[in-house]
């Protein structure tokens, strides 16, 4: 089933994208408001599959676990999801979840937790009951907290194996040291053997109250019915003052970071890791154009390094992450273990280029434009063409907007949400200075067992 | 969500079934395909969706990795790599520029051609790539590329414990057939394959009786036939390949073993699905017993994690291929446990088999296999895709015709009486990929 040449492209790529949706909504549908007890709301009407999807995103996330490695966040979103409720035990409910045809799942990152439930249309405001029993309504057990531990490092163990998550983690880890973001995802295994269960009571308790999430329901039916369903369904919900938290933004790196790691593998990944502009950042939207051009779409610019034959890429990825506090440009390039030194060389050399490219047919003189590719209309693009694909999976996109929207109560978005056509190919050049060439980033190499020396 | 993606192959077929079926019967939901013929004799499908602005369109190529010569193994994916290459610079700029995609995939019985862009480029987007693809330029410097970016992705396969267990089960049920092989050849079997065989290869796949186009688009259908129309037509008529022949390994090993040096172990459990049985009837029943088993919380191998803390990562899945289905259900544990989690497997596996279901898990499990035909539905691209494997599968639209009906009809007896024979200890493999396996 492998696509054999398809570029990977972000998981977040709907967050990104969706600053620019936005403006492409249906506004006269959609319908968006804010319960009593502080619970902010997006309902949208879709057509299409008959299905509804319910995402609540909830602001807390590994940043606010006070010990580095902790991973009681991580531990705390897995109990939300599996664990018993005030009504019923954790059976019952994964019974009833399962009798109804949900798909549910819950995902932590460095900001938030989000939870999202995909059902049948017609199980719509069981999927909201069902939404705020898990996340507001949660009594999970000692059993099932220390089941869960258990789960949880099988979940590092099985982390640790696989070279894309193990060498973008550990990366992360790097880039942020010093700041709240350095903590792993997952947490690690001492911290998770040392979490009690009354540190994720308290968690629980400070976090999770309606005023610090947002809801979004997405599926079949006009807006003022599906507004009527979130509010019999959560308005019952007593407020609670949303938690005080003051964080300094992530530094930049102060000088490079060059790590080696091992795995049983044949290839090596490299990594290679820069600080990027944050969520709700001037130069996000010029940022994520300058991601596209280096690695999305047919051919992308870092595909360029493939010139010279012997440094062949077999795989790459980037992603970007725009944090409240901090943000993070991470490429991943699969190549021969041979070629990892020569492929770092190679690298720079390109990043450093990036502040002088022509990068619009604009840039050049009118003999040679009908011989150039204009990478900025390519990325504008494929920028549009993701944005309608973006209208098709209500799961991606419910879950995107609640992001947007609690990631935006703290740091309000300072570009434009609509399309960025004004921006220009001097505008990619400045960015590409500022935050690419010269800079201090992290370098990570995962190399076979035996082959480490290669990398350096 | 990577369990669900495994599976997505078993409920593809399932889906595609109910595509089938009179809207009364189903629902307006999805929408119906429209078919026509274009005067090569090229079969198409139209799609209408209008949730989005894009247009997708996706080639069917009959035959697949199956179609391999011996000692040429890695040949059809060649081929359909290099019908994509466009040799223009100033073409290959021009799609760029329109942010439109495409890539290919490649089973052992169809490879499938997938086309994205804007429904404003639809037709300039046609104009480049179909030229290409009818006759592409077969020169030494593009094939010995795509050669070396196939041995990568031999390397790639390798290094993927899933990716390795899906050939390793295929290499040992169908081991000297045209099933037993990976798309990606060897180095071997590259290096022996030559410009000619390309050619020839070339010439029987990419003719109008072994394609099938399907095309989903808020574009209306007068408007989407016609540019299809007019860009497939340079295909060259002539007739759909014929597969070779391919019987199971009659007596597959009862155990295999990989040597791997990570945290954890794949441990796996594999059988033949429905011996004899045509793959047809195999299929609904694969996927039933795929969300039976290993499809989210609450399934059987659910156990494993809830009450036995063995495991963060299981699974099932099934391997529709038209020289037979294959079964494996696995669980990721840690080194030193997987004699545990082998015992786990045999014993979830034996106890279905003894006592079967009860009704209450035999209807949460067609209402769960149920909503995932509607989250495969959701996007144009999984909707235009699926009708083309079902197709690539060899089971037709004669076939799907009703199948949904039957996947409701099917009573907990009919069913437990399935598992009574397809979960028989009898003839299953059982493999360990990891650091527990011998050397």
């Amino acid at each position: 089933m492998r696509p054999m040449f398809r570029q990977t492209r972000s998981c977040l790529a709907g967050l990104i994208l969706f600053g620019w949706a936005l403006i492409g909504w249906p506004q006269e549908q959609s319908r968006s408001f804010t319960l009593e007890n502080g619970l902010q709301v997006v309902v949208r009407p879709s057509s299409g599959a008959p299905l509804v999807a319910v995402s609540l995103a909830c602001g807390i996330g590994v940043r606010d676990d006070d010990r580095s490695g902790g991973g009681r966040v991580h531990l705390l979103e897995h109990l939300l999801l599996v664990g018993s409720s005030l009504r019923r035990s954790a059976a019952e409910r994964i019974r009833d979840i399962r009798g109804h045809g949900a798909q549910y799942n819950a995902h932590t990152d460095q900001d938030l937790m989000t939870f999202e439930l995909s059902v049948p249309a017609e199980a719509q405001s069981w999927a909201l009951e069902t939404m705020r029993e898990a996340v507001f309504e949660n009594r999970f057990t000692d059993a099932e907290f220390a089941n869960e531990k258990r789960v949880i490092a099988a979940e590092i163990a099985q982390l640790a194996d696989d070279p894309q998550r193990s060498g973008t983690n550990l990366a992360l880890q790097r880039l942020f040291t010093g700041h709240p973001y350095s903590h792993p995802l997952a947490g690690d295994a001492a911290g998770i053997s040392a979490a009690t269960v009354a540190e994720l009571r308290t968690l629980y308790g400070d976090y999770f109250s309606p005023g610090n999430c947002v809801l979004v329901l997405a599926g079949p039916g006009a807006a003022a019915e599906l507004e009527a369903q979130v509010r019999e369904a959560f308005a019952g919900l007593k407020s609670q003052p949303p938690p005080q938290r003051t964080m300094s933004e992530a530094s930049p790196p102060g000088s490079d970071a060059e790590i080696v790691h091992s795995l049983d593998v044949t290839q090596s990944h490299l990594f290679f890791v820069f600080a990027a502009p944050p969520f709700g950042h001037g130069d996000r939207s010029a940022f994520d154009i300058l991601v596209h051009i280096l690695g999305h779409g047919l051919n992308p610019l870092l595909g360029g390094i493939s010139r010279h034959r012997e440094l062949v890429i077999h795989g790459m990825s980037l992603r970007y992450l725009p944090l409240v506090h901090g943000g993070a440009l991470v490429i991943h390039l699969v190549s021969d273990p041979e070629n990892a030194h020569f492929l770092k060389k190679e690298m720079e050399k390109l990043l450093d280029s990036l502040a002088r490219f022509n990068y619009s047919r604009a840039d050049f003189q009118a003999a040679e434009k009908n011989y150039v590719t204009d990478f900025l209309e390519a990325a504008k693009n494929q920028i549009r063409l993701s944005m309608e694909a973006f209208q098709e999976g209500r799961s991606n996109m419910a879950t995107s907007i609640g992001r947007y929207l609690l990631l935006g109560r703290e740091k309000p978005a300072a570009e434009s949400p609509s399309f960025p056509d004004g921006i220009t190919s001097d505008e990619l050049r400045r960015i590409a200075g500022r935050y690419l060439k010269g800079k201090k980033y992290v370098w990570l190499a995962v190399m076979p067992l035996g082959k480490e020396n290669e990398a350096r | 969500m990577k369990r669900a993606e495994k599976i997505a192959a078993a409920l593809v077929a399932l889906l595609v079934c109910w595509l089938h079926l009179p809207t009364a019967e189903r629902g307006p939901w999805p929408p119906r395909f429209s078919s026509f013929t274009l005067s090569n004799g090229l079969e198409a499908d139209y799609l209408q969706g209008k949730t989005s602005a894009l247009s997708v369109v996706q080639v069917l190529v009959r035959g697949g990795s199956r179609m391999d010569p011996a000692g040429r193994e890695g040949l059809t994916c060649l081929t359909l790599s290099l019908v994509l290459q466009i040799p223009d610079s100033t073409l290959v700029h021009r799609l760029m520029e329109m942010g439109s995609t495409y890539y290919q995939s490649l089973e052992n019985d169809y490879g499938l051609i997938t086309i994205v862009c804007q429904s404003r480029f639809l037709d300039e987007t046609l104009k480049i790539i179909c030229p290409v693809m009818a006759d592409p330029l077969l020169s030494g410097l593009r094939i010995n590329a795509i050669k070396d970016h196939m041995k990568a992705l031999q390397k790639s396969e390798n290094d993927q414990p899933l990716d390795r267990l899906r050939l390793l089960l295929a290499q040992a049920f169908f081991a000297g057939t045209p099933c037993g092989h990976s798309a990606y050849g060897n180095a071997d079997s590259l290096k022996a394959i030559t410009r000619d065989d390309i050619a020839a290869s070339h010439r029987a796949l990419f003719c109008s009786g072994n394609l099938k186009v399907a095309a989903a688009s808020d574009l209306d259908e007068p408007a989407v036939r016609e540019i299809i129309s007019r860009r497939f037509a340079a295909f060259a008529s002539g007739p759909a390949v014929a597969p070779p022949p391919a019987a199971a390994n009659a007596n597959p090993p009862k155990e295999l073993n990989q040597r791997l040096e990570q945290k954890q172990s794949h441990i796996a459990i594999a059988w033949r699905l429905g011996g004899a049985e045509p793959l047809g009837a195999n299929v609904i029943r694969g996927v039933l017993l795929e969300t039976l088993l290993g499809q989210g919380a609450g399934s059987r191998l659910w156990a494993l994690r809830s009450r036995q803390d063995l495991a963060y990562a299981f699974g099932a899945f099934d391997l529709n291929l038209s020289c037979g289905s294959l079964f494996c259900v696995y669980v990721k544990t840690e080194s030193g446990r997987g004699g545990e989690g082998l015992a786990a497997l045999r014993n979830i596996l034996a106890d279905l088999w003894q006592n079967g279901v009860d009704e209450g898990e035999f209807a949460a499990t067609q209402t769960m296999a149920e909503a995932d035909l509607l989250r495969r539905s959701e996007s144009k691209e999984q909707l235009s895709a699926l009708p083309l494997r079902l197709e690539g599968l060899g089971l037709g639209a004669a076939f799907a015709d009703g199948f949904a009906s039957r996947l409701r009809s099917v009573s907990r007896e009919e069913f437990n009486a399935f598992l009574r024979s397809a979960l028989s200890p009898e003839g299953r493999m059982e493999i360990t990929i990891g650091p527990e396996a011998a050397k």
